[in-house]
């Protein structure tokens, strides 16, 4: 092991999280990418509808921070609350 | 600052004093952040329309931005578990006309090199064959760094860094020579 390796292991707090977050993400890959193009679909709306999340959040009577969650595209959304932002923003957002 | 470790005795990551999380994950979780990325893309539309991706929708703009981030992330990870090729393979000289031998600013692309352009980057500071420390990362929709101020920001954060570096008695390895020829 070089003198720098020493170096930087002994200034090093330890192994960071990452591996459990890209683990994570491989297991959830597949609704992740939905999520994820779900996602985009309501921000790009929101923008052209001037809508603020809160706002959004409030017709769905949801809290802001589940709001937060979709346009991240890290909630794994059910039917029903698909449903309700396809009738609240005048959009499809999934097709079957 | 501290630092973290990503893979063992290869690549660290830089935890700022203002930060919670180290840059590594930081660039990541971001590059995985649909909110983060539409802001991104939305609040630079002026580079974006004048970069090679102005024909792209904001929609493939974001996911072209996970999909690289993923490619990324495989590759690093493919790098260290399988010992097929080192980090210098991935990373290289932050200016191609760069004369930094000893601590080289550096980057790594979103794609491999025959498939640019990529538009994201993951700014480290080499300290020796193989070894880096990851000190922050960007969307990358222009040529120069100084044209917009994030890209500054990361210029900042590198030389910071290798400053710190050199405090903490990071020194020329032998290797230098050889590089030097």
């Amino acid at each position: 092991m070089s003198d720098n390796t020493v170096i930087l292991n002994k200034l090093s707090q330890g192994q960071s999280e990452w591996r459990d977050r890209v683990d994570s993400r491989h297991k959830d890959a597949d609704w992740l990418k939905k999520s994820a193009m779900i996602a985009v679909k309501v921000l790009s709306r929101l923008h052209e509808l001037g809508m603020s999340q809160k706002q959004l959040a409030e017709v769905l009577r949801v809290s802001p921070q589940y709001v937060s969650k979709i346009v991240k595209g890290q909630q794994n959304l059910t039917l029903e609350t698909i449903s309700k932002l396809e009738r609240i923003l005048g959009m499809e957002l999934v097709t079957v | 600052m501290k630092l973290t470790t990503i893979f063992a005795d290869s690549i660290w990551s830089v935890i700022y004093e203002e930060s919670i999380d180290d840059a590594y994950n930081d660039e990541f979780e971001h590059w995985h952040d649909v909110e983060y990325i539409f802001d991104f893309v939305i609040s630079h539309e002026k580079e974006w329309r004048l970069s090679p991706w102005k024909n792209l929708s904001i929609e493939n703009m974001t996911l072209t931005v996970m999909e690289e981030a993923d490619e990324l992330e495989s590759r690093l990870i493919d790098t260290y578990e399988y010992h097929n090729k080192g980090f210098d393979k991935e990373f290289e000289s932050l200016s191609k006309n760069s004369t930094e031998i000893y601590l080289m600013k550096s980057k790594a692309y979103g794609k491999t090199a025959d498939r640019k352009p990529s538009l994201l980057r993951l700014y480290a500071i080499r300290i020796e064959k193989d070894k880096y420390v990851i000190t922050g990362g960007a969307i990358k929709l222009v040529e120069e760094m100084h044209e917009t101020e994030e890209l500054t920001k990361e210029l900042e954060k590198m030389e910071k860094v290798k400053r710190w570096l050199k405090s903490q008695g990071v020194h020329i390895s032998g290797e230098v020579d050889h590089l030097i020829e």
